[in-house]
C-alpha cells in the first residue's frame, strides 16, 4: 500500500497522520498485509458465522404475575371491556 | 494504613489504580482495565478514557461479592499488545523487573503472581491471558467464548475477548471459575452456554500438533518435551497429530481482530466518557480527529487503520469474509481432534519474556506473530489454560492445554494433576 493511500484510509478512520509518522505506519500496515498473504489459497465458504460458538435466541419464560391492585392501575390508564386500551396506530 | 504489600505494587507497577485499604484483606481480587468497577477508573489502558469512571459494576463483579476488590491492572490499551507495553502503565516482570509481563493482562499476571492467594480476573482478545500466564509463571484460565457474561467490559474485539482466571493455585481456578460463570440477560453470547460441570475427569488423551515446536527458541522446545514425557509418565497418552488448517489461525485471527476493534472504537471521539475536553468551536469531524490523533497510541492507531481498510470495497468479501470462512476451517481442526483426545498441547510462547525496552521497539507484525500458539483456541471461542512448564535464565516457560467448546472441566483437572506433577516456582519477592 502507498503512503497516500494510508493516508487516505486514516482519514476515514478519522485519524490524523502527520507526515514524520506516514512512513513508520506505511511499513507497518505492509508488513501486516504480507502475513494476510497465508489466506489467498482459503477455499471460499459461505457458511461463516459472526461468533466462534453457536449463538441462539434466548428468551425469558412467559410468566404471568398478578397484580394486587389491579383495578388502582387501570384507573390511570384508558380501558375497554376490563382491557388496556392502546394507542391508535392506522 | 500501610500495607507491606504497597512497595511491591509501586515497584511492579501492576495497577493503573488500587484501594490501599483493601490490600491487607485475606479474599482478594483485582480485574483488568477495561473491566468496569463502581468507584474506580476504568481506561482500558487508553489516555482516551482517562478520567472515565463508570457508575455500575461489571457482572463478574457483582458475582464476587465478599471478595475484596483491590484495583484494576494495567494492560496494553484495548487489549491489543502481547507484552503490555502500548497501555498507559507498564507493569514490571515478578521474576525480573526488566522483563515484559506478556500481556495484554499482563498487570492481572503480576498480581496473581505476587500476592498471596489474589485472582486476577483478565481478558483475552487473542491470548492475552495465555502470554502473560507463561511470562509470570502462573495459572492462566481462558474459558469457553460466552462462558463468563462480559457485561461491562470495554469493548475491544466483540467475537473474542473473554474474561478469565490467573491465579497461583489450581484450586483458585476450580473456586472461581463457577462463581463468575452463567448465562447473563445483558450477554445474549452468555446465554448459549450449557451449564458449567465439574466432574474432576481425569485427563487421559492429549494431541501434540505437527511440527508445533519448529521456530520456537531452544528452551521452550526443551521444556515443552519435556512436559509431555512427564505427562506420558503419568498414563496420559499423547499422540502427534496434523491441523493442516492451522496455518490459516493468525492471519484470519488479525483480520477479524482488527476490523472488530475498528467498529467499535469507532464510539471514542471525545464525546460521553472519558476526555472531553476539546474545542468545541471546531466542525463535528475536526473534533473527532482532533481527539483520535491525539489520545489513541500508536498500535490503536495502526489497528484503527488496518480495520478500517478490511471493510472498504471488496476488502470486505475478500479479507473479512474469507477469514471468518477461515476461522470455520481451524475450528473443524480442533474438534475434530478433540473428538478423539481431551485435549491440544502446544507451548504457551515462543520464547521467555524479553526485556521491556525490546518489546517496546519490537514492530507490530512481528509482535502479533508472537502470539501463534495463544491467540488461535481465543480466535475459535476455545477454553484454554497456560501452566508453567519450565524455568530458562530463572524466566517462567508456559505449556498451553486446549479443549473444546464449553469443556472447562478437563482444563481444571489438567491443572490440579500439573500442579502436584510439576514444581512450579514463585517469584521471590512474593507477599
Amino acid at each position: 500500500m502507498e503512503k497516500e493511500t494510508v493516508k487516505r484510509v486514516a482519514g476515514v478512520a478519522r485519524i490524523d497522520l502527520p507526515d514524520d509518522d506516514l512512513e513508520r505506519f506505511t511499513d507497518d500496515v505492509n508488513a501486516f498485509l504480507n502475513i494476510l498473504n497465508a489466506l489467498n489459497d482459503v477455499p471460499e465458504d459461505d457458511s461463516f458465522r459472526f461468533e466462534p460458538i453457536g449463538v441462539f435466541d434466548a428468551l425469558r419464560d412467559d410468566v404471568p404475575v398478578v397484580f394486587e391492585n389491579a383495578e388502582e392501575m387501570l384507573k390511570c390508564m384508558g380501558t375497554y371491556n376490563g382491557f388496556v386500551r392502546g394507542p391508535k396506530i392506522v | 494504613m500501610s500495607s507491606g504489600r504497597e512497595p511491591l505494587i509501586e515497584r511492579y507497577r501492576m495497577f493503573s489504580e488500587f484501594d490501599a485499604s483493601t490490600l491487607d484483606e485475606v479474599l482478594t481480587y483485582s480485574l483488568s482495565d477495561d473491566i468496569t468497577a463502581r468507584g474506580f477508573q476504568a481506561t482500558a489502558g487508553s489516555e482516551m478514557l482517562k478520567g472515565y469512571r463508570p457508575l455500575f459494576d461489571a457482572a463478574v463483579v457483582s458475582k464476587m461479592n465478599g471478595n475484596h476488590l483491590i484495583g484494576k491492572t494495567n494492560m496494553d490499551e484495548f487489549g491489543f499488545g502481547m507484552f503490555s507495553v502500548t497501555g498507559t502503565g507498564i507493569p514490571r516482570n515478578p521474576f525480573d523487573p526488566e522483563r515484559s509481563c506478556g500481556g495484554s493482562s499482563g498487570g492481572a499476571a503480576c498480581a496473581a503472581a505476587l500476592l498471596e492467594g489474589h485472582v486476577a480476573l483478565g481478558t483475552s482478545g487473542g491470548g492475552s491471558i495465555t502470554s502473560p500466564a507463561a511470562f509470570c509463571g502462573v495459572l492462566g484460565l481462558t474459558p469457553t467464548h460466552g462462558r463468563i457474561s462480559r457485561y461491562g467490559q470495554i469493548d475491544g474485539v466483540s467475537s473474542m475477548g473473554p474474561i478469565g482466571i490467573l491465579a497461583s493455585k489450581s484450586d483458585l481456578l476450580r473456586k472461581y471459575l463457577p462463581l463468575i460463570s452463567g448465562k447473563d440477560d445483558r450477554d445474549p453470547v452468555s446465554a448459549a452456554q450449557p451449564e458449567l460441570r465439574i466432574g474432576n475427569r481425569k485427563l487421559k488423551t492429549a494431541a501434540v500438533p505437527k511440527g508445533i515446536t519448529d521456530n520456537v527458541s531452544d528452551s521452550v522446545r526443551s521444556a515443552f518435551e519435556d512436559s509431555v514425557e512427564l505427562l506420558k509418565s503419568m498414563s496420559v497418552s499423547v499422540e502427534i497429530v496434523d491441523m493442516p488448517h492451522l496455518k490459516y489461525a493468525m492471519p484470519a485471527h488479525y483480520v477479524v481482530s482488527v476490523t472488530e476493534a475498528a467498529t467499535n472504537l469507532v464510539q471514542y471521539c471525545g464525546m460521553r466518557c472519558g476526555r472531553q475536553d476539546g474545542d468545541l468551536s471546531l466542525p463535528f469531524n475536526d473534533y473527532f480527529v482532533s481527539f483520535r490523533s491525539k489520545y489513541f497510541g500508536t498500535e490503536t492507531k495502526l489497528r484503527s487503520i488496518m480495520g478500517t481498510y478490511m471493510t472498504m470495497g471488496d476488502n470486505r468479501r475478500n479479507m473479512y469474509l474469507r477469514s471468518l470462512g477461515a476461522r470455520n476451517l481451524v475450528i473443524n481442526d480442533h474438534k475434530r481432534v478433540l473428538g478423539e483426545h481431551d485435549v491440544i498441547l502446544t507451548p504457551s510462547m515462543p520464547f521467555i519474556s524479553p526485556k521491556i525496552d525490546d518489546a517496546v521497539r519490537m514492530r507490530s507484525a512481528d509482535s502479533y506473530m508472537t502470539g501463534r500458539f495463544a491467540a488461535p483456541p481465543v480466535f475459535c471461542g476455545l477454553p484454554c489454560l497456560s501452566v508453567p512448564c519450565g524455568y530458562s535464565d530463572g524466566m517462567p516457560i508456559g505449556m498451553q492445554f486446549i479443549s473444546d467448546h464449553w469443556d472447562e472441566d478437563i482444563l481444571l483437572s489438567a491443572a490440579d494433576l500439573w500442579e502436584k506433577a510439576f514444581d512450579m516456582k514463585t517469584a521471590e519477592v512474593r507477599s
